[in-house]
């Protein structure tokens, strides 16, 4: 198994009665909430644990974008890759953005990545994603067009690095005379890519034709609903006629170690909580404006309404038993991922240690607890390669 | 009910269409939130007069959404329609985003109808009286906004918390062909500098309480469109011949009579 480190980089300074006041975290969540004197210090904090997993091993470092909201303060991934380039050494970056609809100029996309490709000697994995339907009305992108532009933006930019230019681009949503990119990537063809899901079954189907790597991702769905996602996933590779190996499949889950079981629970609980009533508090027109999510997406959504809503959420044995995060003594954190790596089949762990506002001491304590006592035992777990299975921690 | 529903082919696009009585063909261009009603006592009424005609939207349930993606497109497929309905010279009647697309077919080719009548069509930028962010809405909000009374039957019916499984699908395809044309700003900047164009007899309706289109709207269309009728309905929202089918029926059928329709 692969370990990469996540992070959401999110507002850890709400007002305890945010819940009561606000029904958004996201798009209108009033940003007189954000003061940037708090906000120095957390980015920076956010950037050193990132920093940090580079140091204890961790494969990977995963940024992420979102805009306009709470949740998470990277509205350009990009940045903080950039941030991580010259202070990290080894760890790859994965940039799970960039959300490719919102963007006139997929070109811009190509060339940031191509650049922190170069500058960081091939250590970028590149992410693309459709985005949060929050997006489309921070930005104020038709989301009927989200599916379309995604693909076309994606087949821009592959172009763009692999082909020489200049060369025209002439599509539907983007229309270009001179496509010519300077740099180019440093990794040929082109960076790895990881598709982030949450289980769009559309989206499983065309990562498994691209032989992308399609990442679970963390969200506050149990167990049970992202396994069946990855199942699915599998499968659409066996129809594509081939069988994935594990690390074509990315699996996002919150995770905090402690001393002990009982430790770990009274150090994480008060801050998930901050993240499942807080930060994840979003309408649902505005999670899901029209078009967004497919129509048959959309029916089978309304069938399954009731098995995952965070909303219903209300106590720690609901989370525990649901396996929404992984919670526990080095020993207990060990065994649940086992279980859920054999029982789901991933080969690469994407593991945020940072969920809501947990104090930064404890965040690092965490990582270190799993780098140094986790981490070398799950290593043999679903490893593809004998390369893969002998690396060990730094 | 006296309708009939059938599905044509126009330039190879499914088109679904409802239609009912005879005389000067009226051609109603619908709104996306009567998904439910989509042939109702309104049109059942016009149909005892006129030759009613109500093609589906392309990308509403039973029409292709093909590639139709702007105002130009959906002007040049209802011009298709007509063509293959041989429809001549009809009355024009929108409502909500179909009063939008009438309008802008009728700046456009006005001497293809008889007259015009919107009912709080959107279209126009107000800017001192926007219209709201009605796909930002949950069912509650979207029906105080569209409905004078929110707490009626008809509101809870046409605006439902959880839709049916039947209706579903429906319902869903009508908020992404709203979307589709009206996301965030449900308007054309440069209409209103058209509006001096339109010369056939029009008459606005409008409901007093539609706060996702306000009134102002219609004042504005009004105000631009040199010789048309305001009527403004008191108890009703965005959605006149659904909420007030007397008096929205009243009003079409005395301006008809007055213009020899």
């Amino acid at each position: 198994m692969r370990f990469y480190c996540f992070h959401l980089m999110p507002w850890a300074h709400l007002p305890d009665d945010f819940a009561e006041q606000h029904d958004s975290a996201w798009v209108t969540c009033p940003n007189t909430l954000y003061d940037p004197e708090l906000g120095h210090p957390l980015y920076n904090r956010y950037l050193d644990e990132l920093e940090l997993a580079d140091e204890l091993g961790f494969e990977g470092v995963c940024v992420n974008e979102h805009h306009q909201n709470a949740y998470g303060n990277m509205p350009s991934p990009n940045i903080m890759a950039a941030c991580l380039a010259r202070r990290t050494s080894q760890t790859k970056l994965v940039i799970l953005g960039n959300v490719l609809p919102l963007y006139d100029h997929p070109q811009r996309v190509a060339e940031e990545l191509a650049m922190l490709d170069v500058i960081t000697q091939g250590r970028v994995v590149s992410g693309m994603v459709v985005g949060t339907g929050m997006e489309y009305f921070s930005y104020n992108v038709n989301p009927t067009h989200a599916r379309e532009r995604f693909r076309e933006a994606h087949d821009l930019i592959i172009k763009a690095w692999t082909s020489d230019g200049p060369f025209a681009w002439e599509g539907k949503h983007y229309r270009f005379r001179y496509i010519n990119l300077w740099p180019k990537p440093f990794q040929k063809p082109h960076p790895p890519i990881w598709i982030p899901g949450s289980g769009s079954r559309e989206t499983m189907e065309w990562v498994a034709q691209q032989r992308y790597t399609y990442m679970v991702l963390p969200t506050l769905a149990p167990f049970e609903l992202r396994r069946q996602s990855a199942e699915y996933f599998r499968a659409c590779c066996e129809q594509e006629g081939y069988t994935a190996p594990h690390e074509q499949i990315g699996w996002g889950i919150g995770v905090y170690v402690a001393e002990t079981d009982e430790q770990a629970r009274r150090e994480y609980e008060p801050h998930f909580w901050y993240y499942a009533r807080n930060l994840l508090k979003t309408p649902a027109p505005l999670s899901l404006p029209p078009g967004h999510t497919s129509l048959p997406a959309m029916l089978s959504m309304a069938e399954r309404r009731l098995q995952s809503r965070p909303g219903g959420l209300s106590t720690w044995d609901e989370v525990e038993q649901g396996g929404y995060v992984v919670v526990g003594s080095p020993e207990t954190v060990r065994q649940r991922l086992e279980d859920y790596a054999k029982q789901v089949g991933f080969g690469v762990l994407v593991a945020n240690f940072s969920v809501g506002n947990v104090p930064s001491e404890l965040t690092r304590k965490s990582m270190t607890l799993f780098a140094e006592q986790v981490m070398p035992k799950l290593r043999h777990v679903n490893a593809d390669t004998p390369a893969a299975a002998s690396e060990v921690p730094a | 009910m006296t309708y009939h529903e059938t599905t044509i082919d126009v330039r190879g696009r499914q088109v679904r269409l409802l239609s009912g009585g005879s005389g000067i063909p009226l051609l109603y261009l619908h709104d996306t939130f009567t998904v439910g009603e989509m042939w109702s006592d309104t049109h059942e009424r016009l149909a005892a007069d006129y030759d009613v005609i109500v093609p589906i939207h392309p990308g509403c349930e039973g029409s292709d959404a093909d590639e139709i993606d702007t105002m130009d497109d959906l002007i040049f497929h209802y011009l298709d329609v007509c063509e293959a309905l041989q429809i001549d010279r009809p009355i024009l009647l929108g409502t909500s985003l179909g009063g939008w697309i009438a309008v802008e077919w009728a700046v456009r080719y006005s001497h293809l109808f008889r007259g015009l009548i919107l009912l709080d069509a959107l279209g126009l930028r107000v800017t001192d009286a926007p219209a709201a962010d009605i796909l930002r809405l949950d069912a509650a909000q979207t029906r105080s906004h569209l409905f004078a009374d929110s707490d009626a039957a008809l509101a809870h019916q046409l605006i439902p918390d959880v839709p049916s499984t039947e209706l579903l699908p429906a319902i869903l395809k009508a908020r992404q062909t709203l979307a589709r044309f009206a996301w965030q700003f449900p308007d054309n900047p440069k209409l209103s500098r058209y509006l001096y164009r339109l010369t056939i007899p029009t008459l606005i309706i409008w409901g007093e309480q539609d706060e996702f289109i306000p009134s102002a709207h219609g004042y504005a269309y009004h105000n631009a469109i040199a010789g048309s009728e305001f009527v403004q309905l008191p108890q009703c929202g965005h959605l006149p011949h659904a909420e007030q089918p007397d008096a929205c029926l009243a009003a079409i059928t005395a301006f008809l009579n007055r213009h020899c329709l």
